[in-house]
């Protein structure tokens, strides 16, 4: 057998298909020999086989009630598995998996909604995010500033005290007055310090964990 | 090879070849041969199918004083090959966790 007998064989084999059907695999298969080169006409034919069986496997796949799983050419040579229960499982596949057009149109609706809903809820979580940050700024300076000026206002009255001396009621008063706000004020630094030692690290430890935490699932994932 | 070859893995393959440029049927199957075991009959059915499906489309062009029929991929056809691509990837994580467990960083 030579290519054109081979090829008019084939053409024979496909004859209850369509034109075009058969047009489109005469098309391809002459292609086939051609481009293999005349030299080669005798392997790809033996390689192809019976013509009357590459047809089958086209007829089948044209059924439709057909996806044959690719055959293996070395290892059996045996026919494709092409059974309804194959067909079925390939369809219930396809219905599973969303369509890329579908997925496309449902990205290009959803844009409209979606763009300015993320901004919106880019927006909250900015200025949520801020006023935590402006709260905490805002105890941190009360926390120094408090202190601070409890000693600096005790410390004033205490040397004011001593310029009203000729009134020595007034001096007293102001120099007790002065000496209970610096009491009171390096009071409260020790126990602003003793807090901050107490509290401080668990809660920078606490944050650097929470900035890990996602970095940590991603490798916990891996591994 | 041990680990026989599914229809969807060679429509993937088949995909990821036509993708780089528009090629030949006789040139598909010696790539696709390049790297499987397969038949030389295999190759026509499963242009057909991705050509009905419109995943790939044909083209003739002039070669030493005659027709020759190419196939390149479509839009939908990359969109595919791409959604193949990821299958891919996971198939194949699942697989090495089972296969090498826990020796990957």
């Amino acid at each position: 057998m030579n290519a054109y007998e081979y090829l008019n064989a084939l053409r024979a084999a496909l004859s209850s298909l369509p034109d075009e059907e058969i047009d489109s695999a005469m098309r391809y298969y002459e292609d086939y020999f051609l481009d293999a080169g005349e030299e080669n006409a005798d392997r790809v034919i033996a390689e192809l086989g019976d013509p009357q069986k590459v047809a089958q496997d086209i007829l089948n796949d044209y059924g439709g009630v057909a996806r044959s799983t690719a055959r293996t050419g070395a290892s059996t040579g045996s026919d494709g598995v092409s059974t309804a229960d194959e067909y079925a499982r390939q369809q219930k596949r396809r219905v599973k998996g969303v369509s890329p057009w579908v997925l496309a149109l449902l990205v290009l609706i959803g844009l409209p909604v979606g763009i300015p809903l993320l901004l919106g809820a880019g927006g909250v979580l900015i200025g949520v995010l801020a006023a935590i940050v402006g709260v905490l700024i805002a105890a941190v300076v009360l926390c120094a500033a408090l202190p601070f000026a409890l000693c600096a206002s005790g410390l004033v009255l205490s040397v004011f005290a001593f310029l009203v001396l000729s009134t020595p009621a007034s001096a007293i008063l102001t120099l007790g007055v002065g000496l209970t706000c610096l009491a009171a004020g390096i009071l409260l630094a020790a126990l602003i310090l003793r807090l901050c030692v107490l509290f401080v690290p668990p809660l920078v430890r606490g944050f650097v964990a929470l900035l890990r935490w996602p970095i940590d699932r991603l490798r916990g994932v891996r591994k | 090879m041990a680990f026989p070859v599914s229809a969807a893995l060679l429509d993937a393959i088949v995909l990821a070849v036509v993708s780089r440029e528009g090629t030949y049927g006789y040139k598909i199957t010696q790539d696709v041969r390049a790297v499987m075991d397969i038949s030389e009959s295999t190759l026509y059915p499963v242009l057909r199918r991705l050509l009905k499906a419109g995943l790939l489309e044909t083209y003739d062009q002039a070669v030493d004083g005659r027709m020759r029929r190419y196939y390149k991929i479509t839009p939908l056809g990359r969109m595919q090959l791409t959604q193949y691509l990821a299958d891919w990837a996971n198939y194949r994580d699942s697989i090495e966790q089972v296969f090498f467990g826990g020796e990957r960083g």
